[in-house]
């Protein structure tokens, strides 16, 4: 592909941006260390666009960078950051309260162990088929059945009603 | 089940809707982007022809600056350099996705099992819970977590030790950002070791309690770091006691 022109670029942030942040947040469980990832993500996308072959799309070879970026923040700063279980530090004043008690789900999914919680992430939030959720994270179908199956049983008393 | 990825979904796009991008955003990582092509462009064979003259001189600094500590972006001044350490990592049976953890309940036998002396408490009274917690990726660094080690006026101190046992982590820094509700104090120097001390702001703000006290400093290479809700006046007497 052609490197991306600036107008482009900032349609591609636009379009894809918010859901690259909640798809980190729910990763890394902290609002500043998401939002490094997303950037450091579109930095990547901007430098390499010319070398996106097309073998898969956009959006998913914009979440494998993205998902490898957590992963990296993740091996670096786990141990560095000092932050909450999830940790928005969302700067709207007052609004902390709500999102909080209101969070019932992403806490759920955010609280599961790293594995589980891709699958999830990937299967719920982004409304992948399992198939694809295989492909972005190049498992096995049944691997992906078997760790949703396990995130599902520990959701289950938490999401009841909804699962 | 699809139903019920439906419903989810749509609750999650819900919870999360909140939470979005600043607006300055996409601009921020093109200004970034277009920097690090001009930086790439241009300044490459300025660089390659300067590093020998400007940078080796000053190696030594390049790897402190890796290894900052920043209070809500606020970079402190330089610790002590951290060291690659090496140690005999613990034997631990179980392991989770990225890491080695397990808890023993003797500090000297940890150190012995490590094949490190690091500091003790010496003189002070060790809680009888108290157990050292110890995380590890199993081939780049080790942390150490003394909660509750001792008491100062019946607060509880914990002990947190940071050893880097790589070149490839020493390369890749290790930097230590307090996020959100801590406050810088001020760097005081024991024993020529720089030392960092930082509060919690909540504790001040809302809840009128004794704010917890943190000290960040690197001690032989190890980086320590000794909280307690005490004051900072007790805090300094901890560490003048350790240092002296």
């Amino acid at each position: 592909m052609e490197p991306i022109g600036e107008q482009e670029f900032e349609d591609l942030v636009k379009q894809y941006g918010t859901e690259l942040l909640h798809i980190c947040l729910m990763y890394l469980k902290n609002y500043q260390l998401a939002e490094d990832a997303v950037q450091e993500t579109f930095l990547a996308v901007y430098q390499n666009y010319g070398k996106f072959k097309g073998n898969s799309s956009l959006k998913t070879w914009m979440t494998r960078i993205a998902m490898n970026k957590c992963k990296n923040i993740l091996r670096k700063k786990y141990l560095q950051v000092e932050c909450l279980p999830l940790d928005l530090q969302i700067p709207k004043e007052g609004e902390w309260g709500k999102i909080e008690r209101e969070m019932t789900v992403t806490k759920a999914i955010v609280e599961l162990p790293r594995k589980e919680r891709e699958v999830m992430i990937a299967y719920y939030y982004q409304g992948l088929s399992v198939k694809e959720v295989a492909e972005l994270y190049q498992l096995k179908e049944a691997a992906v059945m078997q760790r949703m199956k396990r995130a599902r049983n520990k959701l289950k008393n938490r999401l009841e009603g909804m699962l | 089940m699809e139903r019920e990825q439906g419903e989810l979904h749509k609750k999650l796009v819900e919870e999360l809707s909140v939470v979005s991008l600043p607006e300055d955003f996409a601009s921020r990582v093109m200004q970034q982007a277009k920097k690090d092509r001009q930086f790439s462009k241009r300044t490459i064979l300025v660089f390659a022809v300067n590093l020998f003259v400007i940078l080796i001189p000053f190696c030594a600094v390049g790897m402190y600056i890796y290894e900052s500590i920043s209070v809500n972006q606020e970079v402190l001044p330089e610790l002590l350099p951290m060291e690659v350490k090496n140690i005999s990592y613990l034997s631990v049976e179980t392991t989770d996705e990225f890491f080695f953890r397990t808890e023993r309940i003797d500090y000297k036998e940890v150190e012995k099992e490590l094949g490190i002396q690091l500091l003790e408490a010496d003189g002070k009274t060790v809680e009888k819970d108290f157990v050292v917690q110890y995380l590890s990726d199993g081939g780049n660094w080790i942390r150490l977590s003394l909660k509750n080690y001792f008491k100062v006026n019946g607060r509880p101190i914990d002990w947190k030790i940071e050893i880097i046992t790589s070149e490839t982590q020493k390369e890749q820094g290790w930097d230590h950002e307090y996020l959100g509700y801590y406050q810088y104090i001020e760097t005081v120097h024991i024993n020529r070791t720089p030392i960092h001390l930082l509060q919690d702001t909540v504790a001040v703000s809302t809840l009128k309690i004794q704010s917890e006290k943190i000290a960040v400093f690197v001690y032989d290479g190890v980086r320590y770091t000794i909280s307690g809700r005490i004051s900072i006046d007790e805090l300094k007497n901890i560490l003048e006691e350790l240092l002296q």
